[in-house]
């Protein structure tokens, strides 16, 4: 199975997104799922560390996920990280997917929460739809998938 | 009083045997600020969590708030919600791929599985070092002051495998020391494709054909088949004096009716890395081409 995502869906989950960076003054917010794929992001570019963090956020969820049961819940719906001059805001939408924002201390921690609520209810529905939907249909019906000849990976040393 | 429903697919069930129950509906109509008849009508539009949402409470006051004489028919009915839900759903069931038709990108996640020392990491570590900077980002190692994995190793890969799209791999490895097992599972989730790589040494034959029940019984928690998904072996540390012949690997770990892909290699020296890496590479799109095409 697969998280299929139409450009039209896309871009909704895209505006979304922009609407929060602003309203909250993040520097970066990102929409991965559970196994550290990113979906979609708006704000300043983490440089080449885009795929690392999301990764790391999926894993430091699942992990404290874990340590949510042990203490009797199902988990913890949202993690927050502060450092010096950086924090980090992670919250669940869904069963498979996060909300994460990335923000410095020019802005406030309870701001960025409070919109990163009102975003998972707004991006929640879409979300949903996207996951039950069984069949993939693109936007062109003659579009498939073809593999490219050869190696899918080649060393520098040309082996 | 039932507290908790995983899971309702076919909401067009309650429809039919719903009925009016004013407690329950009462009691999800103000939950989700809407008319209470609302909640059987909606059809696929309605969101899966409303659809769980109201199965619970549908069921909850059916047991609860039912008169005597009706409460046995109606806890039949209530059961009988919870089979047809519980069979016709998925619990947990595990997204894959990633595809985005805007950016034009397919994500797939790559797991190294294996047992303690076996080479994961070595793997990995390899393909950074010789992989071409443009297709790769950076090597991230969550591990002791051991140099032991201890949460995962974690390499992005890039290439345009697929005409039209970026073709993304994320390449995960798993720690392998049995005490770990919770976090092989988190490692696990949502992937595409696994390499299992064996420690080709006689004495590690009993850890590896362990670590090889430890991935089927990690795989069967999501809901996922070993055997059903794009996955190789590779037979690791061959350049070492005291290894196991192939035949005899083979019959312990590659014994099904139709024969895993196997790839001879010694990760240290560089041999057999980038092999294994491709054979993976290809089962895994050949699997979602294979899926999506035919859809």
């Amino acid at each position: 199975m697969a998280f299929i995502l139409q450009p039209e869906e896309y871009n909704i989950i895209k505006g979304d997104l922009d609407v929060f960076l602003n309203n909250s003054e993040a520097r970066t917010v990102m929409l991965c799922d559970r196994g550290g794929n990113v979906i979609a992001d708006s704000g300043e570019e983490i440089t080449g560390a885009v795929d690392l963090v999301t990764a790391l956020v999926a894993g430091a969820y699942a992990a404290t996920k874990e340590l949510a049961m042990v203490l009797g819940e199902d988990e913890f719906n949202a993690i927050f990280h502060q450092g010096k001059q950086t924090s980090i805001f992670m919250s669940s939408i869904g069963e498979e997917v996060l909300l994460l924002a990335v923000f410095s201390d020019e802005t406030n921690a309870g701001l960025v929460k409070m919109y990163a609520t009102t975003t998972c209810r707004k991006i929640h529905s879409l979300v949903e739809e996207v996951m039950t939907r069984s069949e993939v249909s693109t936007s062109d019906p003659t579009q498939s998938f073809v593999i490219t000849k050869g190696n899918i990976f080649q060393f520098e040393d040309g082996s | 009083m039932v507290s908790q429903i995983y899971g309702f697919a076919d909401w067009q069930v309650v429809t039919v045997t719903g009925g009016c129950i004013p407690g329950p509906r009462t009691a999800f109509a103000r939950m989700h600020h809407c008319q209470a008849g609302t909640a059987l009508t909606g059809g696929a539009g309605r969101s899966l969590q409303i659809r769980r949402d109201f199965a619970k409470i549908w069921v909850a006051g059916t047991l609860h708030w039912s008169r005597p004489r009706l409460r046995l028919s109606r806890c039949l009915v209530a059961a009988l919600v919870i089979v047809i839900a519980s069979n016709s759903y998925d619990i947990g069931q595990s997204f894959m791929a990633l595809v985005n038709y805007a950016k034009k990108e397919i994500q797939f996640k790559i797991v190294y599985y294996g047992c303690g020392l076996c080479g994961k990491t070595t793997n990995l570590q390899l393909i950074h070092e010789r992989a071409p900077s443009k297709s790769k980002g950076n090597l991230t190692s969550l591990a002791t002051s051991q140099d032991r994995t201890l949460f995962f190793d974690f390499l992005p890969l890039q290439t345009t495998a697929i005409e039209g799209f970026v073709t993304k791999f994320q390449m995960y490895t798993v720690p392998g020391q049995v005490k770990y097992n919770s976090t092989r599972r988190l490692v696990l989730r949502n992937c595409d494709g696994v390499v299992f790589c064996v420690d080709s040494q006689f004495e590690k034959m009993a850890e590896n054909t362990e670590s090889l029940e430890n991935l089927r019984e990690n795989l069967k928690l999501q809901k996922d088949e070993l055997d059903e998904m794009p996955y190789v072996i590779q037979y690791n540390k061959r350049d070492l004096l005291n290894v196991a012949p192939q035949e005899y690997i083979d019959y312990l770990l590659n014994n099904g009716s139709s024969k895993i892909p196997t790839f001879m290699a010694s990760a240290k020296v560089g041999e057999g890395v980038l092999e294994t890496l491709n054979g993976v590479a290809k089962l895994v799109l050949q699997d979602f081409i294979q899926k999506y095409n035919n859809s």
